[in-house]
């Protein structure tokens, strides 16, 4: 595994390998936050986006003062409200949920490592759990379904998945990010 | 447990209330290492969630395009720079006009310069700004620039790597160490030319490829053909073998044709990172290997070396021993 903040020394080089694995490591958690705040998936794309070609435009100019994801997950959110604040002006509405700005930005990153922890916990699941398991959370395939594509019964489905909970709960908690 | 865990599971995946599942809530209330262990379960769950969100963001997609604005944002640049040269030298007299082009040739045009480096033991697939897709194999550098005056995709390049030039009317020209040029226009297809190799091979899998040595000699490439280059001999040539050997790597797979010891340990020490050292000297090119390897792990790798002949190795941190 590469270290985020070794990356970004490379990209401060001129590397457009880091600035590539750098992308890839974070595209779809700052996605997924930007999301959150201004709830539109296009619009945070764009975000997200814009954000890494000003990365790679500044990148000798940047000044990273604590690690790199905090700078990434800062920026975003400023991004975000930044959106938010032009939104609200050109239509002069306040339809969109306010989001907290007061949950912290530690928070997030606490947040975003306990993810990542519980990433890798589940790829660590046994075979035949791991298989229940990502049908049902990440492929969003119903009880139903899974029972009829791996034939078994429903009942099964559900040992399975609070089987897979159980590991999960106390891999993440060897990890001692919970 | 396991009665109120799939109750637990139930609940979750209707989002019903605690309130609604009275066996759970009671168990929740009744102490607060209960509560804790809830909170912990639902945060796994919410968590799974959050991740499957994830999968949602095309990062491929996203990529492409943001190569795409970088390479526009570069070219503007370079126009800008160019403009003021023309504003700036219309009003000025000849003779510092002439001064400024030759400045503007020395810093303005000068193009942004990709580098891009694989270490040993890892591998890397990257976009260049023109669109083109590259694979690197472990220990490979690339250098790309544009070269705006000649409109040339220009490629410095030692190591090994698989090459999908998107279609430009630009040439794409990749520079080898030892001086053997591969001029292509779109194309996909395969090149190894480590500077400590003696040897540069490609393998051409579609379009056309232009190969040109130091001394000006010329070999064309339909796709399916393979061409070696001996920097020793500065022989230029056809060569045999199968289109799947060159592009094994891509998917971890070692084609050996009559290989010697020494040639497998180079390419092993290349794609794990590791020292391997044949103790008895005689052994690197007495020993040949013909065959596909297909393992994970190096200690797979030696060990199947074992089963195919007399040796026998032994690990050392990141040195191995060869007997």
């Amino acid at each position: 595994m590469y270290n985020t903040d070794d990356i970004f020394l490379g990209i401060r080089h001129g590397d457009y390998n880091s600035f590539n694995h750098l992308f890839f490591c974070y595209y779809g958690r700052l996605c997924v936050y930007v999301s959150e705040i201004i709830k539109d998936d296009f619009a945070s794309e764009d975000i997200v986006q814009e954000l890494f070609i000003k990365l790679w435009a500044n990148r000798e100019r940047i000044e990273v003062r604590e690690n790199i994801a905090s700078y990434l997950f800062k920026s975003s959110k400023n991004a975000a409200l930044n959106y938010l604040r032009s939104e609200k002006s050109k239509k002069n509405a306040l339809e969109k949920i306010p989001f907290d700005i007061s949950r912290l930005d530690d928070d997030d990153l606490e947040h975003d490592k306990i993810l990542s922890a519980l990433e890798k916990c589940i790829n660590q699941l046994p075979a035949r759990s791991k298989e229940v398991f990502l049908l049902h959370r990440f492929e969003g395939l119903k009880q139903k379904e899974i029972s009829e594509k791996l034939n078994i019964s429903i009942q099964t489905i559900k040992n399975q998945i609070w089987k897979s909970l159980q590991f999960l709960k106390s891999c993440i908690e060897r990890k001692k990010v919970l | 447990m396991k009665k109120l865990g799939i109750k637990l599971v139930d609940h979750f995946y209707t989002g019903s209330e605690l309130r609604e599942e009275p066996e759970l809530e009671e168990w929740y209330k009744s102490s607060d290492e209960n509560k804790l262990i809830y909170e912990n379960y639902r945060r796994i769950w919410l968590g799974c969630i959050e991740l499957a969100q994830r999968k949602k963001f095309n990062a491929e997609i996203a990529w492409t395009n943001i190569n795409k604005k970088i390479s526009v944002q570069t070219t503007t640049k370079r126009t800008i720079h160019n403009a003021v040269y023309v504003v700036i030298g219309m009003a000025a007299s000849l003779l510092i006009t002439l001064g400024l082009a030759f400045y503007t040739n020395m810093f303005f045009i000068k193009n942004e310069t990709l580098q891009l480096s694989t270490s040993l033991g890892s591998r890397s697939s990257i976009v260049l700004p023109d669109g083109t897709s590259v694979t690197l194999n472990a220990g490979t550098h690339l250098e790309y620039s544009y070269d705006n005056l000649n409109k040339i995709r220009d490629v410095k390049f030692d190591g090994e790597g698989y090459f999908e030039v998107a279609k430009n009317r630009n040439p794409f020209i990749v520079h080898t160490p030892n001086g053997l040029k591969l001029k292509v226009l779109g194309t996909k297809f395969s090149l190894t030319a480590y500077s400590k190799d003696k040897t540069i091979k490609t393998t051409l899998v579609e379009g056309k490829v232009e190969l040109n040595t130091p001394d000006n000699k010329k070999l064309l490439l339909i796709p399916g053909q393979m061409a070696t280059y001996n920097d020793a001999t500065k022989e230029l040539q056809y060569s045999n073998g199968q289109l799947y050997q060159n592009l094994g790597w891509l998917d971890n797979k070692l084609y050996l044709d009559n290989t010697s010891l020494q040639e497998v340990c180079t390419i092993l020490e290349r794609w794990y990172n590791v020292k391997i050292i044949i103790e008895k000297d005689e052994l690197s090119n007495k020993i040949h290997y013909t065959g596909v390897l297909r393992e994970e792990t190096i200690v797979d790798v030696l060990d199947a070396l074992c089963k195919l002949s007399e040796i026998r190795y032994q690990v050392n941190g990141k040195a191995i021993i060869i007997k």
